[in-house]
């Protein structure tokens, strides 16, 4: 046992650090902005930037553009990246659509995608659920017919997060309706300034516009932009998946932290009614469960980092990690709101609601992050069934 | 970064989650929490052949020489069978001697140790002070080449067959405090009253008043005063220890609800298959994976000589909620059945509740977690 970083790995993090000093993540622009998730806002500029320090694409191998370093390197300069709170929401699902690549892509696809995927030139996004197929994608209705060399989709998306911003999309569609659910799916890189292809934004509940929804009609795929073979596309989903409830909340601690020293120093300086907020031991009793949730979030982000470096599985251990930090995002939103009182409504700029900017969306938002990438309810399924062996109901 | 034992480590659980199943069964366990003894000398006898009241004594004083880390996978498979007996009080003694005793302290005590022929047991805590150690009261005075100890102490455990307890005593030399010491003092020593306590896990634990107690002078640990800081570090270790012990407690109250509802049929089917039972489940090993991590991020760092308290708060912290949670889930997967007394459930639940008191609760480690974040 040894819960040291590597110094490999921790000469990447100082470098890391050094970078955010000398190019603060915070001066480049954001077409999406920080939503608590942990891994900051979406933003090209400083995906593009990442990309020529050559840190999109730590972990895949040279010859395709990769620095051919490892996962928990990958994982090492996206922690330090969210303490930071870089904006790291453009490229972090590549990672398990470029996983999903290198494991069941052609050569060809690999020589196209990876190199361009490593210095930002396109951008991915997921396109896996549907209006009738949420957390049940086996019931996935977009249908791709054979018609040549080409593959005609028509069907709706929704909930794809930056479809957008992104050029490309991996998408989930049924290729053969005969066959039992599961062994007709198949998946595809598309390409969604295609014709036929309409992305248009959802407004949330946080006025953000994170999330889209996709129309197809007609939109006509090459053949060699199948990934994996034609009706085999579930388990690459399962591992895309997998990858995305990894990549996607493995930095909440990090971020967390932040939003936690923010409201230590809010505490220790401020008075209400008179007395001061760090002699509340109501207060102080509520900020140390959130520094011992995040320490158990920060543990488990990795425990499922180092699984994933040694290249085993994740299936149930990425649940854990998911459920956990949108939990403590959502805690921490919420006794931030109690601590900070009604004064957080109060105008941007005002003294008296300081960390209102961050506080108040962060609360609204995190709504959201226990439904996104799977619920809570999908996840603690996928604890019992696969974690523990229960069987199926 | 690792998160695996080794694989002696892995060896050493193995050859003692076989040994506890065929010596240690509940019934045993569920017999000696009624027996005044509390266990047998048989089967201490036998943990002693195994070596391990020496495991992490040098192997110079006739111990194994094995590492804090060693100790952890041992007590976290203990905690699993819920092995009674002074085990656990006495490797917190074990402890204390190796950190602070004189040498020639050690030279005379942990060979017997080691051997499993002398038993040392921790007398801290007091009624109305818990383990800040700034408010104990109990109080020992020089006099000529001896101390006179006088005070109460509670939750001092197995003080009915512990052969030494290690009292924290204020010192006082001509009416001057000098602060906090360790006394070495002999269990049936004129002036020591003990009183049994009935605590909800029925582990033994003992009120011990010492009333004008005289100890020679070379009876307290170390060659200079211990202080409260090294006193603070060993209630430290015993936390980390703690917390393996209720891990293994945890995981096995997980293992046993597992099996239960995969067999456990209503309705035509497994109660596994249901959602309600596998949530139950699942929200159970979030707080397993959670216990196991942070006990071992507290162990390896105790073990590597690093800075560990705020990991061992934080560690306990956890496990004292999250071992509660997960009894209370198995009861709830268990039904009825599980709320009998001679089912093994109630032996973890009942443990994990007086396990959480044990070196301070969650809140105490919480208030000791709030100053490390800065607050």
């Amino acid at each position: 046992m040894d819960f040291r970083f590597s110094e490999q790995e921790e000469k990447l993090r100082q470098e890391v650090r050094e970078f955010c000093q000398k190019e603060p993540p915070e001066t480049f622009p954001c077409e999406i902005e920080d939503e608590g998730y942990g891994f900051g806002g979406w933003s090209r500029a400083f995906t593009t930037r990442l990309g020529q320090k050559g840190w999109l694409s730590i972990a895949w191998p040279k010859e395709y553009g990769g620095m051919g370093g490892t996962t928990m390197e990958r994982f090492v300069a996206a922690e330090e990246l969210a303490y930071h709170r870089a904006p790291q929401y453009g490229h972090l699902f590549g990672d398990a659509v470029a996983t999903g690549v290198l494991r069941y892509g052609t050569e060809d696809q690999k020589q196209e995608f990876l190199p361009r995927m490593a210095k930002a030139e396109i951008l991915f996004s997921t396109g896996l659920s549907e209006p009738g197929a949420g957390s049940d994608l086996l019931n996935t209705a977009t249908r791709a017919i054979k018609d040549g060399d080409y593959y005609v989709i028509n069907g709706q998306k929704i909930w794809p997060t930056g479809a957008h911003l992104a050029e490309w999309c991996l998408l989930l569609a049924r290729t053969d309706p005969d066959a039992p659910k599961s062994r007709g799916l198949s998946t595809f890189l598309v390409d969604v300034r295609s014709p036929g292809v309409t992305v248009n934004p959802i407004v949330d509940m946080a006025g953000a516009k994170s999330f889209t929804e996709i129309f197809l009609e007609d939109v006509r795929v090459h053949k060699k932009y199948l990934l994996g073979q034609e009706n085999r596309g579930l388990p690459l989903v399962f591992e895309a998946l997998e990858g995305d409830r990894f990549w996607g909340r493995c930095l909440r601690h990090a971020g967390s932290k932040r939003d936690l020293e923010e409201l230590v120093e809010y505490v220790n300086e401020s008075k209400y009614d008179g007395h001061r907020l760090k002699d509340n031991q109501t207060i102080r009793d509520t900020l140390a469960e959130l520094a011992v949730e995040l320490e158990v979030s920060r543990m488990l982000n990795y425990k499922a980092a180092w699984l994933l470096n040694k290249g085993a599985s994740i299936s149930w251990e990425s649940s854990v990690v998911k459920v956990l930090a949108d939990e403590l995002g959502q805690k921490i939103a919420s006794a931030g709101l109690d601590i900070l009182g009604p004064e957080i409504q109060l105008e941007d700029g005002s003294k008296w609601a300081r960390l209102r900017k961050r506080f108040l969306f962060l609360y609204v938002f995190c709504r959201g992050i226990s439904l996104a990438g799977g619920t809570s309810e999908i996840q603690r399924t996928t604890i019992a069934l696969r974690g523990l062996g229960l069987p199926r109901s | 970064m690792d998160f695996a034992f080794t694989e002696e480590q892995e060896m050493l659980r193995k050859i003692a989650r076989d040994f506890l199943a065929t010596e240690c069964p509940k019934d045993t366990v569920r017999k000696m929490i009624k027996d005044e003894k509390g266990h047998t000398t048989e089967l201490w006898n036998k943990i002693a052949e195994l070596g391990w009241p020496g495991l992490i004594i040098p192997e110079q004083f006739g111990g194994i020489g094995g590492s804090f880390l060693d100790a952890v996978a041992l007590v976290e498979e203990l905690g699993r069978a819920c092995l009674p007996g002074p085990f656990h009080s006495s490797l917190m003694g074990t402890l204390a001697v190796m950190r602070l005793g004189s040498a020639r302290q050690q030279q005379e005590l942990l060979p017997k140790i080691a051997s499993g022929k002398l038993i040392l047991t921790s007398a801290f805590s007091e009624p109305g002070t818990g383990y800040e150690l700034d408010h104990l009261e109990c109080q020992a005075s020089a006099e000529g080449n001896e101390y006179v100890i006088s005070g109460t102490k509670l939750f001092v455990e197995n003080a009915h067959v512990a052969d030494l307890m290690l009292c924290a005593a204020r010192t006082k030399h001509d009416g001057r405090q000098e602060g906090i010491d360790l006394f070495l003092v002999e269990s049936g020593a004129k002036g020591v009253i003990r009183q049994p306590i009935e605590t909800i896990a029925g582990d033994k634990q003992y009120q011990v008043a010492f009333q004008g107690v005289r100890v020679p002078e070379g009876n307290r640990l170390g060659e200079t005063h211990t202080g409260k800081d090294n006193i603070r570090k060993l209630v430290e270790l015993a936390t980390v220890l703690k917390c393996a012990e209720m891990l293994g407690g945890a995981q096995q109250v997980m293992d046993m609800t597992v099996t239960y509802v995969k067999e456990r049929v209503q309705f035509d089917h497994p109660i596994g298959s249901l959602q309600a039972i596998q949530h139950h489940c699942a929200n159970m090993m979030i707080d397993l994976e959670g216990m196991r991590y942070v006990t071992y991020l507290a162990a390896w760092k105790a073990g590597d000589n690093q800075p560990f308290a705020k990991e061992a708060a934080v560690a306990k912290a956890w496990s004292g909620q999250a071992y509660k949670r997960i009894c209370d889930l198995a009861h709830q997967c268990h039904g009825a059945i599980g709320f009998c007394e001679d089912h093994d459930l109630p032996l973890y639940s009942r443990r994990a509740k007086t396990y959480e008191f044990a070196l301070g609760d969650s809140r105490f480690q919480r208030r000791f977690v709030a100053k490390e974040i800065g607050l």
